[in-house]
């Protein structure tokens, strides 16, 4: 029993990571129809921001998580302007080894100003945690359910009731009658990847506090964030947050059933079988034909 | 309604590519304010091209286009709505995954005025009684004729001055188009609006605007009065047994 009630804190403590990573992912493959494939670069890096404000400088942790969101949404916001927009309108493949060719980059630079060493947020101490009907969280576990909670909804209110919400879905749907309603849809864009790294950022500080940090780590975290989005339906926000804690879910519940070694692994067979059963994903809709006006 | 005879839109020596391929030639065009003005031909004559170069959707262009005599030619499309331009799309294109309510919403995008929106909106639904049910269906599960007054609706909610529509009428029935080119000219007199419209039925098209354009391959072929046009012989012969 308590077994079951640790497993399922664990899984979502680290759903609510993934879903906050993968709603980076959807919104901008909404918008843009491409995988920001530096995303998981940007959650490492926003890591390491926090980490130099909150450990290295000794702010408080609230600070930190600013001066990341902050960062990272400036970095987002650079990247977008300077490395994928001149390619935006040309191809599809251009933008793709972009981004990888990108988070290579990301990676080095990290490595430089950083080390390959491996960093801590954890003061040392073994923190006691509280149970809860058998579980054993600990006050920072507590703090990742809720901060991933409060971000995700606030996300998935925002794109739903605000005028600038509305305006990424009408974007998402399609460019050219978007302009033609007076949006302008660069700025929308610029603001997809300013939020979308600003929640990196949070995942990042989120992730520092469950697990050490060092400058390849955004590769695995990516690459299962990006599964998440594409299980829960890529391109759609609130699929996002589903995959999500799916892929939470079924990486902690699945170690009860085979060795912790393919733990990995878990995530990609969900995958292969949502690609096998429904490739759109569990909310994803039918790509259309861009449709010109 | 009198035409003041005051220049709303000009365009001069229209020229537009799409890549190598040149669409337009030298196309030139008038509307003044308060008219509705269509533009006929056969299709991939240009008539939709020349919409968009206006609009600023074709990149490669040259000439030059002028709104109330000021030179808009290198603005973009979301420029071009806030100066008071609105288009309605050829195939009755809505945001299919938006209600009609945020369709119309988005409609008003550039605007502030937040109390008269709201106005506008009720205005609307009283002037279009089809949309009222529909507010918050998903505008993609509207009927083509039901999309196609979203889509109106949408624009006319930027308020706009001049109005660009592309075929409105596409695919309505013969009922149907007859009573949206009156609600269309009802709206004119209602708002003060002015109307470029392209127009597959020329006979209809001729019949309900004050003034028409001939197109042919992307170049100017005629030009005038509307009832005088749907009398020509040129045009007769250009449309006999097609549209009439
Ligand atoms: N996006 C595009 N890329 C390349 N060529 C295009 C594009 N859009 C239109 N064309 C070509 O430009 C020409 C004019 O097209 P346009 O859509 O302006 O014609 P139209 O008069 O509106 O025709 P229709 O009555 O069928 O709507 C056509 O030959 C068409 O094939
Ligand atoms: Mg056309």
């Amino acid at each position: 029993m308590s077994l079951i009630a640790q497993v399922l804190a664990n899984a979502i403590i680290a759903g609510g990571i993934y879903a906050v990573i993968a709603i980076g992912y959807s919104l901008i493959y909404s918008v843009l129809k491409f995988i920001n494939f530096a995303h998981g670069e940007i959650v490492m890096i926003g890591a390491f921001i926090g980490w130099t404000v909150a450990v290295h400088w000794h702010q408080h942790l609230f600070i930190a998580t600013l001066a990341a969101m902050i960062c990272c949404g400036l970095l987002g916001f650079l990247i977008e302007k300077i490395v994928y927009k001149p390619f935006r309108k040309k191809n599809k493949l251009y933008v793709l080894l972009t981004a990888i060719a990108l988070s290579f980059l990301l990676q080095g630079i990290a490595i430089v100003l950083f080390g390959a060493k491996v960093r801590t947020f954890s003061t040392g101490n073994i923190i006691k945690g509280h149970e809860v009907f058998g579980a054993v969280i600990t006050t920072t576990q507590f703090i990742i359910i809720t901060v991933s909670l409060i971000f995700v909804f606030m996300i998935l209110l925002f794109i739903k009731k605000t005028k600038t919400g509305k305006a990424i879905r009408a974007v998402a749907e399609n460019q050219d009658t978007a302009a033609a309603v007076g949006i302008n849809v660069d700025r929308i864009i610029s603001i997809i990847f300013i939020l979308s790294s600003m929640l990196a950022a949070v995942s990042g500080i989120l992730i520092g506090y469950e697990q050490n940090i060092n400058p390849t780590m955004g590769t695995m975290i990516g690459i299962k964030a990006f599964t998440a989005a594409v299980v829960g339906g890529i391109g759609s926000v609130p699929g996002a947050f589903l995959g999500g804690y799916l892929i939470g879910f079924a990486e902690n519940f699945g170690i009860l059933f085979v060795p912790a070694g393919y733990k990995d692994a878990i995530s990609f067979v969900i995958l292969l079988i949502m690609l096998y059963v429904k490739p759109t994903g569990i909310l994803g809709k039918k790509t259309e034909e861009e449709v010109r006006v | 309604m009198k035409q003041t005879k005051k220049e709303i839109l000009k365009i001069k020596n229209l020229s537009a590519w799409y890549e190598q391929l040149q669409i337009l030639y030298n196309i030139n065009m008038h509307i003044n304010k308060g008219e509705i003005v269509s533009i006929i031909g056969p299709n991939g004559a240009g008539k939709s091209t020349i919409l968009k170069s206006i609009f600023g959707f074709i990149e490669k262009r040259t000439g030059s286009i002028l709104f109330h005599n000021q030179e808009i030619t290198s603005l973009k499309t979301h420029e071009l709505v806030s100066k008071g331009i609105g288009y309605v799309p050829q195939g009755r294109i809505v945001f299919p995954g938006l209600t009609v309510l945020e369709n119309l919403e988005m409609g008003a995008y550039t605007r502030t005025d937040k109390k008269e929106i709201k106005k506008d909106l009720q205005e609307l639904q009283a002037f279009f009684p089809q949309l009222q049910k529909h507010l918050h269906t998903n505008a993609g599960l509207l009927s083509g004729g039901e999309q196609q007054i979203v889509s109106l609706a949408r624009a006319l909610m930027s308020k706009p001055k001049l109005l660009l529509m592309d075929e409105p009428t596409l695919g309505l029935s013969p009922q149907m188009k007859l009573m949206l080119f009156q609600k269309i000219k009802e709206l004119r007199d209602k708002l003060q609006l002015t109307i470029l419209i392209v127009e597959q039925n020329a006979k209809l098209a001729l019949d309900m605007s004050d003034r028409a354009y001939v197109l042919e391959a992307g170049r100017n072929k005629l030009e005038g009065i509307g009832n005088k046009l749907l009398h020509d012989k040129r045009v007769q012969h250009l449309y006999l047994g097609g549209e009439f």
